[in-house]
């Protein structure tokens, strides 16, 4: 469809755009303001997962074995269910001390161990060789289409083999140099690589909208929806057998063992690891992810299954390879701007494979192998002062390039007509044999190193007999008969047949028997092997790892004596002058030291710097760099054991005493609230007995004045008589009153009232009110004007309170009316869920000053003939009383002249 | 919210694996479209909707 140079400007531009995009990620997380520091991102990043294994390989895997290519998806969108409380600790320990590989993290958790770290490298490098190699498969091939005359893809014509080696060696060289340049610059202690992850959130993007296009291609414009297409499919017999769970023999075991497989090698692919836990920024995006990563691989696999049947349909004698699809339907309808899409979304989904895989390839070859193997060998001397750090840096790059030529090597040579799933699947197994000891190592203390150890190594034996060794028998490396007849003629020892399971495919066998003897091995081992002082504090410190998450509880199993001047020069070596003085500097002001002189260091700065260099060159290599420094005193189990009991211990006993200061502050709180309100208490019975006695006084004098007249007096008449003992009775009642409200206000102060509560209509009460004083009223020339609204008013309240606030309310307005002119307007409606009374009258009103403190207790106005009376408690009774009603009660804005009380109610 | 992905985590494992998978070995269509296709996106993402509501809701 185009030519070499076509292909190649196109390939270098988008190169360059992700150059672009990661050289202004790493610029702004110099200035401070991180791109990536984003949940959506970081799921996006994830999306690594999804590589030219999903972009060409899944249309393949179906064309030929309908839904078997999904497994693999479901696996680890049912893990990511599990993340929360399996990925975030994983997150934490790695972050707390710089593990930056996965081999690094399990070497660190069975006491730092170098085989294991070794071993795990070994196999992760020879393990996803095939799977870089793949890759570079499918970008040779999309090379190869797309360069194609067109005729040409139709016939027979197509070469089996990519002739195009000098395209993709470019490519390769160019992603060596991409690499490098994001990934291994400098030696950062936190491994991280914010452009790399800028790039790669990118092209995941760009990959699902090429895929997604096709797809919606192939439905809606090569067929008219689904249904066309899968009706068109009904047809042809060979075909149905794709979209249907066949009881083929071995199907169900397949789909369970794939989906098996891939939850436990999510997370042990270097990328996925890389991705999900080293370039993790925060913890807490790893929420978003549980969901945003299974809707990507939703997306991404939605159209699959009709692509490969649209390609089935369309290339009818099935020649053309049902991995390349994606591209041939396209190019064979001839749509040239799709083409480039899924040409572009192709290099995608390669591109970021390859990058991401190396970087944590090459991380642990060098901090895991190479470094190792280093000072094994004396090449560098731990105690020695020669500095290390470009060395260090020359390794990692060296290793990059090693990795990825030795890809480009596998995909000439042994790669072949294989289909990319099956490559990848071999991949998959091979990581997956990290999966008991890591996840192992995080749950359960009792696993020792050589349980780990001989898990992985029996698991990989497995898996290298069944799957690698198979194809290199293929070539012809090895006799055929050993496939047909077994090694050494042992019918059980057949490659695909391992221990006469003869249903299975290939992989889903190696699958089971691979797992089930790692597995089996790390426990059965474990269990009968001890661990070292180091191996259980570490075991601790991994498992449990959610008491030691302060520097308090952080148990540094370490006892021994060196100066801050030897630690600082043994950094040096690796990381370089400045930052160790940059570093040595923070830690002493921290600290309150001066970093000028040197000082004896303590647990603390030994554990620090173990963790810096842990980062830099793997925490293996660290701790014998440590060693050497520090003039170790060696642990063993019992001491061990002591120092992490007796860190619990002093933890405990410090959460109880703050415990216990805590209860002492709220009760002597609580104390002093009591005083004050007993304080107060009492200021209030003084002015409460000053107020009662002298206000209960004037009736008392009253009827005392007035007895004393009847008694001592002969010449009353009856008349007179009468008018004195009717004073007399009025005081006594006016005495009454006043207890009564005393004894009131008391009740309703301490919650001793008795309420009797009913549904009752204000209306009412209001009418009786008013008609009850009405004599009151007319004595005094008062006019009244009523506005009620006609429905009932029911509130929930005690009939006789209520009356007692209307009579008390009513009162003060006659009291205050002026005679002969009186007014008094009284308005009851409703608003909604309450109602609303109002209560004017045309008085002296009150001023703005009083308006506050009219409702306390023994406040009294003066009314306009005379001296004030009553007790002035009516209305602060009035003011509890609705209160307790729910309601409340106020003088409204305008009272300077005339007051209107308003009073509010819950509605029934 | 963990056990609530847990078990969102269970019914993912039950839902789309083997036995209940095999009810839809018979030939069995929807709109066209083969009821197998439907069954497993469906709950596919169901379960991711599902998910989704449980973590996000958390945050409001």
């Amino acid at each position: 469809m185009t030519t070499n140079l076509g292909l190649l400007s196109v390939s270098l531009a988008y190169l360059g755009l992700l150059f672009g995009i990661a050289y202004y990620a790493d610029w702004r997380r110099a200035k401070g303001r991180s791109l990536i520091n984003n949940p959506s991102i970081y799921a996006l990043s994830m999306a690594v997962y999804c590589t030219g294994w999903t972009f060409y390989g899944s249309v393949g895997k179906a064309a030929s074995d309908g839904f078997m290519f999904l497994p693999i998806y479901l696996g680890p969108t049912l893990f990511a269910f599990l993340w929360i409380p399996v990925l975030r600790k994983i997150i934490r320990i790695s972050k707390r001390y710089s593990l930056t590989s996965i081999a690094d993290f399990i070497s660190s958790r069975y006491g730092k161990d170098p085989i294991l770290g070794g071993v795990v490298a070994l196999v992760a490098v020879l393990g996803i060789l095939p799977y870089i190699s793949l890759q570079l498969k499918a970008i040779g091939t999309s090379f190869q289409l797309i360069v194609l005359p067109s005729e040409d893809l139709l016939t027979d014509n197509l070469p089996v083999f990519p002739f195009l080696q000098e395209e993709t060696l470019y490519i390769t060289l160019i992603l060596i140099a991409f690499t490098i340049l994001f990934g291994v610059r400098s030696l950062d202690a936190t491994e991280r690589h914010e452009g790399m992850v800028a790039a790669v959130a990118f092209e995941s993007l760009v990959k699902l909208f090429a895929f997604l296009m096709v797809g919606f291609f192939v439905v809606y414009w090569m067929y008219d929806g689904i249904g066309d297409l899968f009706s068109n499919a009904a047809n042809r017999a060979d075909l149905s057998e794709l979209w249907n769970f066949n009881s083929k023999p071995g199907a169900y075991e397949e789909w369970l063992l794939l989906g098996l497989l891939s939850m436990l090698a999510f997370l042990m692919l270097p990328r996925q690891f890389q991705v999900s836990v080293v370039e993790n920024v925060d913890e807490e995006h790893v929420n978003r992810a549980v969901w945003l990563f299974p809707l990507y691989l939703f997306l991404i696999n939605l159209f699959v299954l009709p692509i490969a049947l649209a390609g089935r349909l369309y290339f009818l004698d099935a020649q053309v390879d049902g991995d390349t699809f994606v591209l041939t339907l396209p190019l064979a309808a001839g749509n040239t701007t799709l083409v480039w899409i899924v040409f572009v979304g192709g290099l995608s989904a390669t591109t970021s494979m390859i990058v991401v895989e190396t970087v944590a390839l090459s991380t642990m070859l060098s901090n895991s192998l190479i470094m190792p193997l280093l000072i094994n060998t004396g090449i560098v001397k731990a105690g020695a002062s020669t500095a290390v750090d470009r060395l260090l840096l020359n390794i990692r790059r060296g290793s990059v390039a090693l990795i990825l030529f030795a890809s480009y090597f596998y995909f000439q040579n042994v790669i072949g007509t294989q289909a990319l799933v099956s490559i990848g699947l071999v991949s998959f197994l091979a990581v997956a044999q990290f999966a008991p000891a890591l996840l192992g190592g995080i749950y359960w203390k009792n696993g020792t190193r050589l349980g780990a150890l001989t898990g992985i190594i029996v698991g990989c034996s497995v898996w290298a007999y069944t799957l690698p060794f198979s194809q290199l028998i293929d070539t012809g490396l090895f006799s055929t008969s050993i496939m047909s007849e077994g090694l050494f003629n042992i019918s059980w020892l057949r490659p695909h047949q391992l221990f006469g399971l003869e249903t299975m495919t290939p992989v889903a066998q190696a699958t089971f028997w691979s797992l089930i003897l790692n597995i089996s091995c790390y426990f059965g081992v474990s269990l009968f092997t001890r661990q070292n002082a180091l191996e259980r504090g570490q075991a601790n410190l991994f498992v449990d790892e959610s008491r030691y998450s302060t520097d308090l509880q952080r148990q540094y199993l370490w006892r021994g004596t060196a100066t801050s001047e030897e630690l600082g020069d043994l950094l040096q070596r690796f990381l370089g002058a400045p930052r160790t003085k940059k570093v040595l500097k923070d830690f002493a002001h921290q600290k309150g030291l001066n970093p000028s002189i040197v000082w004896q260091a303590d647990a603390e700065l030994v554990h620090y710097a173990e963790t810096l260099l842990s980062g830099a060159i793997g925490s293996v290599s660290a701790r014998i760099m440590i060693s050497s420094v520090v003039k170790e005193e060696p642990l063993n189990m019992e001491e061990v054991m002591e120092m992490l009991d007796a860190t619990q211990q002093v933890i405990a006993y410090s959460q109880q005493l703050e415990e216990k200061s805590k209860q002492l502050e709220k009760a002597s709180s609580e104390l002093s609230e009591a005083n004050q309100r007993l304080k107060e208490l009492d200021e209030l019975k003084d002015e409460f007995i000053a107020t009662i006695t002298h206000e209960l006084r004037t009736p008392l004098t009253s009827i005392r004045a007035f007895s004393e007249i009847i008694h001592d007096s002969r010449e009353l008449n009856v008349e007179q008589r009468k008018e004195f003992l009717a004073i007399i009775i009025k005081e006594s009642e006016r005495l009454t009153r006043m207890i009564n409200q005393i004894l009131d206000s008391e009740k309703l102060a301490s919650g001793r009232m008795e309420w009797h509560m009913d549904q009752v209509d204000l209306k009412e009460i209001v009418e009786a009110t008013l008609s009850s004083m009405s004599q009151l009223m007319r004595d005094k020339k008062i006019e009244v004007q009523i506005k009620l609204e006609k429905i009932p008013m029911h509130v929930f309240g005690d009939q006789d309170r209520l009356t007692q606030v209307l009579m008390n309310l009513i009162g003060n307005a006659i009291k205050f009316c002026p005679e002969k002119k009186g007014l008094i307007r009284i308005k009851l409606k409703s608003l909604g869920s309450q109602l609303e009374l109002r209560i004017e009258d045309n008085g002296i009103g009150i001023k703005a000053d009083d308006q506050a403190r009219i409702f306390d207790k023994f406040q009294q106005l003066t009314p306009r003939d005379g001296k004030p009376t009553g007790t002035g408690l009516g209305l602060s009774i009035s003011k509890s009383i609705i209160e307790h009603h729910q309601g409340s009660i106020g003088l409204a804005a305008d009272s300077e002249n005339g007051a209107i009380f308003c009073i509010t109610l819950p509605l029934k | 919210m963990r056990q609530k992905l847990f078990a969102i985590f269970l019914l993912g494992l039950v839902g789309l694996n083997y036995p209940v998978l095999s009810l839809f070995g018979k030939e069995v269509w929807i709109f066209k479209i083969p009821a197998l296709y439907i069954f497993l996106y469906s709950v596919w993402f169901i379960l991711i909707i599902f998910s989704a509501w449980v973590i996000e809701k958390k945050k409001s």
